[in-house]
């Protein structure tokens, strides 16, 4: 049993970490940030109020890799969306309200007939595509796909390149239905409601969800780095790796900032990629194809994150009460429109928010009476034209602030306290060039076989023993757990 | 009469003329019915304005199948096809883009813009060409069904899946980009000039309702290398008297096999009985019986309106229902009284011989895209420019010339309705103008008449649904096996004895002959006629 | 459109063929009489003086510059490389195949130049983003004149700031020609000796003034590509584009050449390397299962092919120029295929008629007898072809120095 360097203790790190070290592997796991988790890691971000992570949820964290290291994870349903207006909403989830239930149940019956499918592909290792790669793999992938069926192995051939909004269209009439659904299968890409292929991200997204974790992305990281340290893995924060050294075509190692050396000979990168290949190795070892591939993956992050700290609820005026999940997209032509602007390094004054509050499940995360906000903004470029100084970031946080009063009058006035994180913010503390936080974006050809980049699909780098394990990889999509699963299980 | 056909083709587009010239060829007596008084559908040369010859709609060739060219001897029927000399970019200010045949001029022209970009040029052109011959395949055999068990159709596919082994890793892994990005993603891995970057990436989005940034545009690019005009691939063509002499020679051809050809006669249902097709009633009444009935028109027009919903399957007609025209392009044909210099490269030369692009930069495409996204036409427009009378003097007087001008985007979901279009026609006409003048400052003294042809107009003059071009969008969804919808993709129809053979089936729209062709090929191998 | 080269005002005036011709777009000179042969013993005999400015032509400067042409190319030049050097070598894809062959100067510290018959700017700059290397361009803004011959040392003499006689082979120095600032290195493609002087194109016209003026008394001679292509063929040197394809303009595997295959391992240094160059996993395994190629010097029997044209009562026709077009070589049996000539010529100064090719390694050693594809009057012959070392011309005067520094 060698020793094992990963390159980042955010989720994915942990999971190969822990998964590792149970196996009998010397594990070191490096943070360059004083806490472990990454951008699942919950922090308070204004003197009383925390967040759970930058991601609302946990519900994308894989059962296969829970059960795999043992963790206990109490579940929960995820909460009812609450597509919201200035005047109307609709609440989609387990309850149903100013939608029509057949359409509904449409909907969710073809996502249902292919989620199967989709979950068994998504939890391995995508097959080889290469001239030398084993046939039988690539048919074992092809037959489940046409087992299936041929209606429905025809009908996702269809579907699966269109625009998300024409495929909603074909069961709800509502544009602000179809944006709010919309909205949250756009998180990662570089796409708006009409771009086509965005089905299929909407598709991927819908079948890693499952039930959430009481807790949030903070509560698995906890687990994670519990089960990492109870089986001998040992946990490195606030120091930060700058080199991984390499010889003669393999990893030999990593250096520290500090200087210290840590000999290994397997190091997986649970960090972005890009940074691990483009920054910490030696031009002059790494190889040509693997930086042209890497360069040219794309990763133009389009979100943004901000905190609001408030002294009372949230109160929507198409619909009173308290709502943990609410996402504010307009009509379709309004999250078209923010996409619009993204195009020319602008934001849109009215932005996509998809919003959870997750005060509502877990009252200690504020002051009693008072909530916290944590809003996932979609369609803010990362190369704002005139960069991401204080005053863009202050004209965010109030497009934010003023989207959000439009469809719940007087909550700016509620604001005690407020974070705002462009995607310059969250690429500077989350180590994630161009702000990205899927560490590359979802599209179709940066997906599946092709996650990152053809031939680096199965976690393996041209670099012997270097290996890539995070979101930049299969099966992208979030908070899974799943690329550092199959990155330390990929011998 | 009591003459029953072999077959009947409706419609005198180029797809039904090559259709009906093979069936003819083999043997078969075919009449076409052609509705307009000229012949050619879209690809038609008219004298709209006394003296001047337009090509009407479409005004290049590229892909017009060679194999077709000499089977059916349309040179000796009259096709003479000129290749184009070059693509010009013109800039609003400064000398624009240059590509030309020579390779060197055209490495000093992008040397201008960028040093990297005009070296990996070439290779890019290589890989390209190199793909291209894979695409071909794919368009000059039927559609690959993933879905059937047929061992001819799992040799197919497998056969496919071998070629594109052979392609090797590196080259198998652009194809793999190009069939799923976005044009300018794709080309961003290659390039870095903005402004070589706008006229390559602009052919993905011809006739579609997507924009240059749009996934799913970069396929589109292996067209332009897959153009075979003299054995040179990358070529556009200009044939002698617009493309209605393509149509033209191709009818000749079906009539010196024996063809009948009947003009001015517009079809009103396909007869239907007992699920099959008899023959077609005209607008007149008059019925005419035949064995096989073929429609070149598009799947709206065939199934909806000349068959109708009630005889088809209800899969069939859901898919066919949802089968998205989304026209977005419009013409602009102008007689000129003298040629509209450009402001940057002055004078009649080798530059404005070829197709000019209206495109300076990529941000510009997406904002004309945008317009249309929401319901208008481009008010600053992409545009794509020939003009005729430099390469066949005879389609002006002397020293007169006609231009040729394909424009993207014009919505046919205008926001007031696709009906209200001729309201917004001369508007639509006047943004072309408008912005044309910017690159040609004596463009609008040098009008004589102007044709302005909106999506609306496409459908009502030319039958073409909701405007489209190429008889429904050629996205990802809606190409080879899906095409044009899923289990019907190799021309035959649910209802027997009913085929299509129009770009709406594989491989799609363009100046091909492909669609005809092939389902020709298809009937008579399957003895269906 | 061909461009002109910064000498173009002397050699088109000079030209009286009119046979011109492309060389990387550029306007080159094929030959300034009807026929080359007296530019080709201009050279062998006194001087010739060649217009080589089409070459690409790159310069690198920078700390990292050494490692980034140790990285890319083959040799390793970072060690036991000082200023005033120069060193022939190629460079590959990661693969392993030939992308092109140059050669790699040391002019002064942190400052060398490239020299290659394709652009490779981007791939340079690519493979540079992240050193600390700054690439620059000279193609254009650098002449170069190739003064190949028994007395390009002498006419070099009159009229640089420099004792010739030091030079070595394989050198470049900084230094004054007739008062202006040139790099002269010894180096050429004639496989005799020679020196390529480099220019700033301002001065260039003026450079060729001084050497022509100053070479009269020595026969100085301009030359042209067709004698060019005699010369290097007698030099046994390999012509990208001809004996071996550019792994960029491959459209399939089977055309790729790696170093080895092409005779080049001598340019290739695996061992005792900071950091591996590109390619080198591919080569370093190629090396273990052996390659499938050898680029052979070939001496085509003359009593064979005499008695081959007499069969049809035809004298033998000799090419006037080196001829490429390609030609099967077999195994003694004359029909078993073993490879392809793509180079040949007349030599007329050894009197023989030689071939490049490129064989079966198995079929490559010197002495080899071997049997080439020869056409007569339409009808597809072969005749005897040995294989020999190459160069097949190898003159002491290339490589001597006679007043050793």
């Amino acid at each position: 049993m060698g020793s094992v360097v990963i390159i980042g203790g955010g989720h994915d790190g942990l999971v190969a970490g822990a998964r590792l070290a149970s196996e009998g592997h010397r594990v070191t796991v490096v943070e360059a940030r004083q806490q472990p988790g990454g951008s699942a890691a919950g922090e308070e971000f204004h003197p009383g109020y925390r967040h759970v992570g930058i991601f609302h949820d946990a519900s994308t964290f894989s059962d296969e890799v829970a059960r795999g290291l043992g963790l206990s994870l109490g579940r929960r349903a995820l909460p009812d969306g609450l597509i919201a207006t200035k005047d109307r909403s609709c609440t989609v989830g387990e309850g149903l309200d100013g939608v029509d239930p057949a359409s509904w149940s449409a909907y969710r019956a073809r996502i249902a007939e292919v989620r199967e499918y989709a979950r068994s592909v998504l939890s391995k290792a995508p097959p080889r595509t290469d001239a030398e790669a084993p046939l039988i793999p690539l048919a074992k992938t092809a037959w489940g796909f046409r087992r299936l069926g041929h209606q429905i192995m025809m009908e996702l051939l269809r579907i699966g390149p269109m625009a998300v909004d024409d495929w909603l269209g074909e069961f709800f009439d509502d544009s602000v239905l179809r944006a709010g659904l919309a909205l949250e299968g756009l998180h990662g890409t570089w796409m708006g409601p009409r771009s086509p292929t965005s089905t299929a991200t909407l598709l991927l997204l819908e079948s890693l969800r499952g039930l959430d974790v009481v807790g949030g992305p903070a509560a698995v990281v906890r687990a994670l780095v519990e089960r990492l340290e109870s089986a001998g893995g040992t946990l490195r924060c606030g120091e930060r790796v700058s080199r991984i050294t390499v010889e003669s075509g393999r990893v030999s190692g990593v250096q520290l900032e500090s200087g210290e050396t840590i000999a290994a000979d397997r190091v997986i990168a649970a960090c972005d990629p890009r940074h691990a290949l483009l920054d910490l190795v030696d031009p002059l070892q790494l190889p040509p194809m693997l930086e042209r591939d890497i360069s040219d993956v794309r990763a133009r992050g389009l979100a943004a994150k901000v905190h609001l700290a408030l002294s009372g609820p949230v109160q929507l005026a198409s619909k009173p009460g308290i709502h943990e999940r609410i996402l504010v997209a307009g009509e379709v032509d309004d999250l078209e429109r923010a996409f619009d602007a993204v195009k020319y390094r602008q934001f849109a004054a009215r932005l996509p928010l998809d919003i959870r509050v997750p005060t509502v499940s877990d009252p200690d995360l504020a002051p009693p009476g008072h909530h916290v906000l944590s809003i996932l903004v979609h369609a803010v470029p990362h190369d704002l034209e005139g960069g991401w100084g204080d005053s863009a970031r202050d004209r965010l946080g109030s497009a934010v602030l003023s989207t959000l009063d439009a469809v719940a009058p007087g909550t700016s006035d509620r604001v005690v306290g407020m974070e705002v994180l462009s995607p310059a913010d969250l690429g500077e503390r989350f180590g994630l060039p161009q702000g990205h936080l899927w560490h590359g974006e979802l599209a179709i050809d940066q997906l599946f076989a092709a996650r990152p980049f053809l031939g680096t699909a199965q976690y393996h780098t041209s670099i012997g023993g270097l290996q890539l394990g995070s979101a930049g990889c299969h099966p992208g999509g979030g908070f899974t757990g799943l690329a550092g699963w199959l990155a330390a299980g990929a011998s | 009469m009591a003459t029953e056909y072999d077959a009947i083709i409706i419609g005198g587009g180029h797809n039904g003329l090559v259709c009906a010239a093979y069936l003819a060829k083999a043997g078969r007596k075919v009449l076409v019915l052609e509705r307009r008084p000229v012949l050619g559908g879209a690809a038609v040369s008219e004298e709209v304005y006394p003296g001047f010859t337009y090509t009407v709609c479409s005004y290049v060739v590229s892909l017009l199948r060679p194999y077709i060219i000499r089977d059916l001897e349309l040179v000796k029927h009259g096709l003479q096809l000129t290749p184009l000399e070059c693509s010009y970019t013109p800039e609003a200010d400064g000398p624009g883009l240059c590509r030309w045949p020579d390779p060197h001029r055209t490495r000093e022209e992008i040397s201008r813009l960028s040093r990297k970009d005009a070296e990996i040029y070439p290779e890019f052109g290589k890989a390209m060409g190199r793909l291209a011959r894979f695409a071909k395949e794919i368009i000059d055999k039927p559609a690959p069904d993933p879905a059937s068990w047929r061992p001819s159709d799992l040799m197919q596919l497998l056969g496919l899946g071998r070629r594109f082994r052979d392609l090797g890793d590196d080259l198998g892994a652009i194809q793999f980009k190009l069939s799923t990005m976005s044009a300018v993603d794709f080309l961003d891995e290659w390039f870095e000039s903005d402004t070589l970057k706008s006229p390559m990436s602009v052919s993905g989005i011809i006739g579609t309702m997507l924009g240059v940034r749009s996934p799913g545009t970069a396929y589109v690019l292996l067209h332009h290398y897959m153009g075979e005009i003299d054995g040179a691939s990358r070529a556009w063509a200009f044939a002698k008297g617009g493309n209605g002499e393509v149509s033209m020679s191709i009818a000749r051809s079906a009539m010196s096999f024996g063809a009948e050809i009947r003009t001015e006669a517009p079809v009103h249902k396909v007869l239907v009985k007992n699920g099959r097709a008899t023959g077609v009633v005209l607008d007149n009444g008059d019925e005419i019986r035949a064995k096989t009935v073929i429609s070149s028109c598009d799947p709206r027009m065939t199934f909806l309106r000349f068959v109708g919903e009630e005889h088809l399957p209800d899969a069939f007609a859901t898919g066919i229902k949802r089968f998205k025209f989304r026209g977005s392009s419009g013409k602009v044909n102008l007689a000129l009284d003298r040629f509209p210099e450009f402001k940057d490269r002055p004078g009649i030369g080798p530059h404005v011989m070829g197709d000019i692009a209206i495109c300076p930069s990529i941000d510009y495409l997406e904002r004309a895209y945008d317009d249309a996204k929401y319901g208008d036409f481009s008010k600053r427009p992409y545009m794509n420019i020939v003009f005729p009378s430099l390469l066949d003097p005879g389609m002006a007087p002397e020293g007169k010339h006609v231009a040729s001008i394909f424009v993207q985007y014009a919505p046919y979901h205008i926001k007031e309705g696709p009906e209200n279009w001729p309201s917004r026609r001369e508007a639509f006409g006047d943004a072309v103008i408008d912005t044309l003048s910017e690159y040609c400052p004596t463009l609008k003294d040098s009008i004589l008449h102007r044709q302005v042809l909106t999506p609306w107009d496409l459908e009502q003059e030319f039958g073409l649904a909701e405007g489209n071009i190429f008889h429904g969008e050629l996205s990802l969804e809606q190409l080879l096996f899906q095409r044009p919808t899923s289990g019907w993709a190799r021309y035959s129809t649910p209802v027997r004895n009913l085929w299509l053979c129009g770009s709406g089936a594989h491989p799609g729209g363009g100046v091909m002959g492909a669609p005809g062709a092939m389902a020709a090929k298809m009937m008579l191998q399957q003895g269906a006629v | 459109m061909l461009k002109p080269t910064p000498f173009h005002e002397r050699t088109t005036a000079l030209a009286q063929s009119w046979k011109f011709k492309d060389w990387a777009g550029k306007v080159a000179i094929s030959a300034y009489d009807a026929h080359s042969e007296r530019e080709y013993f201009g050279v062998r005999h006194a001087a010739g003086l060649m217009d080589a400015s089409p070459l690409y032509k790159y310069d690198l400067y920078g700390p990292d510059a050494a490692k980034l042409l140790s990285r890319v190319a083959t040799r390793d030049i970072t060690r036991k490389f000082g200023v005033g050097r120069v060193t022939y070598c190629t460079w590959c894809d990661e693969r392993g195949h030939v992308l092109d062959d140059g050669t790699i100067s040391h002019l002064a510290p942190e400052h060398f130049r490239l020299t290659s018959s394709e652009p490779w700017l981007r791939w340079l700059l690519r493979h540079g983003r992240r050193l600390d290397v700054r690439v620059e361009d000279s193609t254009d803004r650098l002449g170069c004149l190739a003064l190949q011959g028994p007395n390009s040392r002498h006419i070099l003499e009159q009229c640089v700031d420099f004792d010739m006689d030091r030079m070595r082979f394989f050198r470049v120095r900084k230094t004054r020609l007739d008062g202006l600032d040139v790099w002269v290195s010894r180096t050429g493609y004639t496989g005799d000796l020679g020196f390529e002087v480099w220019v700033d194109r301002a001065d260039a016209l003026a450079v060729w003034d001084a050497l022509m003026a100053n070479g009269q008394r020595f026969g100085i001679t301009p030359m042209g590509l067709d004698a060019l292509d005699v010369l290097r063929i007698e030099a046994g040197f390999m012509l990208q584009g001809v004996d071996y394809f550019s792994s960029k303009s491959c459209i399939i595997e089977a055309r790729k050449s790696t170093p080895h295959e092409l005779g080049l391992g001598q340019a290739v240094d695996l061992t005792d390397r900071a950091f591996p160059f590109v390619g080198q996993e591919a080569i370093e395994a190629e090396l273990k299962r052996g390659h499938k190629w050898a680029l052979v010097g070939l001496d085509v029997s003359w009593p064979e092919l005499e008695a081959l044209y007499e069969e049809y009562s035809l004298p033998p026709h000799l090419a006037p120029i080196a001829c490429r077009d390609a030609v099967p070589v077999y195994q003694e049996d004359g029909r078993t295929q073993v490879g392809q000539a793509t180079s040949h010529t007349w030599s007329p100064l050894l009197k023989q008629q030689l071939s490049l090719a490129s064989v079966h390694p198995r079929y490559a050693k010197p002495g080899t007898q071997l049997k080439i594809e020869h056409t007569v009057e339409y009808e597809r012959r072969v005749v005897t072809a040995t294989v020999v070392e190459r160069p097949f011309f190898d003159p002491e005067r290339k490589r001597t120095t006679p007043g050793r520094a």
